[in-house]
């Protein structure tokens, strides 16, 4: 009967401990150590995992500068990635550092990412001789520096030389190839290739990141004036219509087809010839199992004279919650310098914005197989322009809106480019608005 | 005849009197106990069900981004419904999914069920193998379906390819999607539904049927005016869950729609998809997620009450019921 009472007991304290437990493991906060000259633990969260590897070595090589700091990287699936951070920042919490992007602004309002001035001012650096000045700017709110340049997008060609080698097909892109070569040697590939293969090229048929928002550009065209959205215009109807054109002539795989279709891994097995590329996919082609020289680079086709391509730049962040800011500038500042941005470089995914040559060149080096690399940004990056997303955060609301009402009725007949370049300016002006 | 002794009653009344203040102290302390049991179940449910339930309707009364404060912004939600063509779409395909997929999924556990009754070789296998999508993980059968189902390098299309057609572009249409989720979803929601019909036909009593058989009743009519009859509480049960699960469907449009897949998600998105991507995705919308979201609990809750009504016409519950 003790026994009994003493094992009730026992259940009952349990059970109240439990719900106690239950009760405050969501208050938990988060772990750090405070103390000079004690151990400091920092966390970096990022989001692509092509990047993971060239972030880790920088880390190791901080690390072993810093004995009494110990980073945790945590990569979160680019989806789940703000989600994480809303949750975690809006509890006080959160990573002591963390990549940001066109929703800085958006943290910085609400008072969760610190201004770095202070830090930048105490270790004399001049982020415009560092960095290019239009990504610097991008993290610049009320003349007050939230972010650190960490890359640089740039959109390119690449080609496989094998799937043009075996379709017996010569005429391949080059430098200073134009719009109507790249449809002149699409159209030759698509001639000799039988069913295996899927089509003879990808060109990304989204307005924003890479598609149609570019060949605007390229027209001489603009997205936006004086606040108001201007894609309907001659330039835009044009630029919609030539992507178009490319659909309906089978140059790329039919929109409504694509929605499962990865473009570097048709590229590796060769099922298409050449592809319009992001620079932070290119280290998927270049670790690559093909024989080196399979994958050549090569810029976007001229139009008009133009090969303006859209680009934007993500950067190291400071947590204004963090316990340890010091500590967690030293990491800002090592990823971003010249030995950092190297270190991250030679794990070959996007390419750093750091402007050192020696950084350049361990990019270059780390994608080595994919040959023309190099010519292939000096030729793209003089004519690069913000992505409208990035340049009109308000945008980025409304751009999957934009793909699934207009992009794709679009692509499948049902709207006129007229129809399609004055609805995107309806739900862009109505993004505007706000 | 001798009455018991007034010592012995005496004795008695006291203990009588006794015993219900013992019972009330010791059921007062076993109550005690009994709640602090359940008190991690009732402060879980205080949390994340009413606490959460009462959150999300303040929350549709506000303007809220994923981050910051909230400001009120009155029935502005609410009002921006009427005017909001996408939650027409994720509407539409959401009643469209579960015009389609609950009668389905009723109609193949019952086949199921009814298989399961019947004595064949192999019928510990096709129990076993009914009931294996309950225990697969909903991710990885969606993966591999969508897989299957991909445009140029899908097993389903090599087949009817290799038959001389042409290949189906399964995403790139709303026809298409709504084959493959139609698939997928019925494939995952099968098995829970026929063991419970299952057991429901396990209840029917024999003689019912043998009083049938023997008034000349065949087994096609048996099955028609007993059986199903009979089995009218659990199948009102399984109509009942299968359409609240595919009105609350997302991981399967989810999984094959990402959202970077923008071009196509018009074809499947569903309301839970569609609040999803108000409340999580880029800027957050938070405010008017929570709207749609109770739109969506008030439409659930219609017809249910639909259900429930028509459930005394058409539900057997036995003599007692």
């Amino acid at each position: 009967m003790l026994s009994f009472m003493r094992a009730r007991r026992s259940l009952v304290v349990g059970a109240v401990g439990l719900t106690l437990l239950a009760v405050t493991s969501g208050c938990a906060t988060a772990s750090s150590d405070g103390a000079d000259g004690e151990a400091v633990e920092l966390s970096l969260q990022i989001w692509n995992p092509a990047d993971k590897a060239g972030v880790q070595n920088a880390i190791d090589a901080f690390e072993d500068a810093n004995q009494n700091i110990d980073v945790t990287l945590e990569q979160v699936p680019e989806d789940q990635y703000y989600t994480k951070l809303d949750a975690s920042l809006g509890a006080g919490e959160g990573p002591d550092v963390m990549w940001q992007s066109s929703r800085a602004q958006y943290y910085i309002d609400g008072g969760a990412i610190e201004p770095l001035d202070d830090y930048i001012a105490e270790d004399n650096l001049d982020l415009t001789a560092l960095y290019p000045e239009q990504l610097v700017d991008l993290y610049n709110f009320d003349d007050q520096q939230y972010g650190i340049p960490k890359d640089q997008d740039v959109w390119m060609w690449v080609y496989n030389t094998a799937v043009f080698e075996a379709l017996g097909v010569t005429d391949v892109p080059t430098t200073d190839w134009t719009w109507d070569d790249m449809v002149r040697i699409a159209e030759e590939v698509k001639a000799k290739q039988d069913g295996s293969y899927t089509a003879p090229m990808y060109y990304p048929y989204f307005f924003n990141n890479g598609g149609v928002s570019g060949v605007i550009k390229q027209l001489g065209g603009e997205f936006v004036e004086d606040n108001e959205a201007t894609v309907n215009s001659a330039e835009g109807i044009e630029a919609y219509e030539k992507v178009k054109a490319l659909q309906d002539d089978g140059l790329i795989l039919p929109v409504a087809s694509s929605g499962d279709f990865n473009a570097p891994t048709a590229m590796i097995s060769g099922q298409i010839a050449f592809s319009k590329t992001p620079s932070w996919l290119l280290s998927l082609l270049s670790t690559a199992d093909v024989p080196e020289g399979t994958f050549v680079a090569v810029p976007q086709p001229e139009i008009d004279g133009s090969r303006a391509t859209d680009t934007n730049g993500l950067s190291y962040t400071m947590n204004s919650n963090s316990s340890h800011k010091d500590e967690a500038w030293d990491l800002i500042k090592f990823l971003t310098s010249d030995e950092g941005a190297k270190l991250h470089a030679e794990g070959g995914a996007a390419q750093p914005a750091n402007l050192s040559a020696d950084v350049k060149a361990a990019y270059f080096e780390a994608n080595k197989s994919v040959s023309g690399l190099k010519e292939t940004f000096e030729a793209t990056i003089p004519d690069q322009f913000l992505r409208i997303t990035t340049e009109y955060t308000a945008v980025r609301e409304i751009g999957a809106q934009i793909e699934s009402t207009v992009m794709a009725p679009f692509y499948a007949g049902t709207l006129t480019a007229d129809q399609a370049t004055q609805q995107t300016d309806d739900l862009v002006n109505e993004a505007l608005s706000k | 005849m001798t009455p018991p002794t007034l010592v012995r009653s005496e004795s008695v009344v006291p203990n009588l009197r006794r015993r219900p203040a013992r019972r009330r102290k010791f059921g007062r302390r076993d109550a005690r106990i009994g709640f602090l049991f359940l008190l991690p179940l009732v402060v879980g449910l205080l949390v994340f069900r009413f606490y959460g339930f009462g959150y999300n309707v303040w929350m549709s009364f506000m303007d809220a981004g994923a981050f910051g404060a909230p400001t009120f912004s009155g029935f502005d939600n609410y009002a921006r419904m009427f005017s909001d063509g996408q939650l027409g779409i994720a509407l539409m395909n959401t009643f469209k999914f579960t015009a389609i997929i609950a009668p389905t999924v009723v109609v193949v556990s019952l086949v199921c069920a009814t298989l399961m009754q019947w004595k064949f070789r192999g019928a510990s296998a096709f129990r076993t193998i009914v009931f294996l999508p309950a225990v697969t993980l909903p991710t990885a059968a969606i993966l591999l379906f969508g897989w299957l189902f991909q445009t140029q390098y899908g097993l389903i299309n090599a087949v009817i390819q290799s038959l001389g057609a042409q290949p189906v572009s399964w995403f790139g249409s709303a026809a298409g999607l709504t084959v493959v989720v139609t698939v997928i979803v019925v494939f995952l929601s099968f098995s829970v539904p026929t063991i419970i019909l299952y057991a429901g036909m396990q209840d029917i009593p024999a003689d019912v049927h043998e009083a049938a058989a023997l008034d000349g009743a065949g087994p096609i009519r048996r099955y028609f005016l007993i059986t199903l009859p009979l089995l009218s509480p659990s199948l009102f049960f399984v109509i009942l869950t299968t359409i609240i699960g595919t009105l609350k469907l997302f991981d399967v449009v989810y999984v094959l729609l990402p959202p970077e897949q923008s071009a196509s998600v018009n074809y499947g998105i569903t309301a839970v998809y569609y609040y999803y991507q108000l409340a999580f995705l880029n800027m957050g919308d938070r405010g008017y997620a929570s709207a749609v979201s109770l739109l969506l609990f008030v439409i659930i809750m219609a017809i249910s009450l639909v259900l429930f009504r028509l459930q005394r016409r058409f539900v057997h519950y036995g003599e007692d019921g």
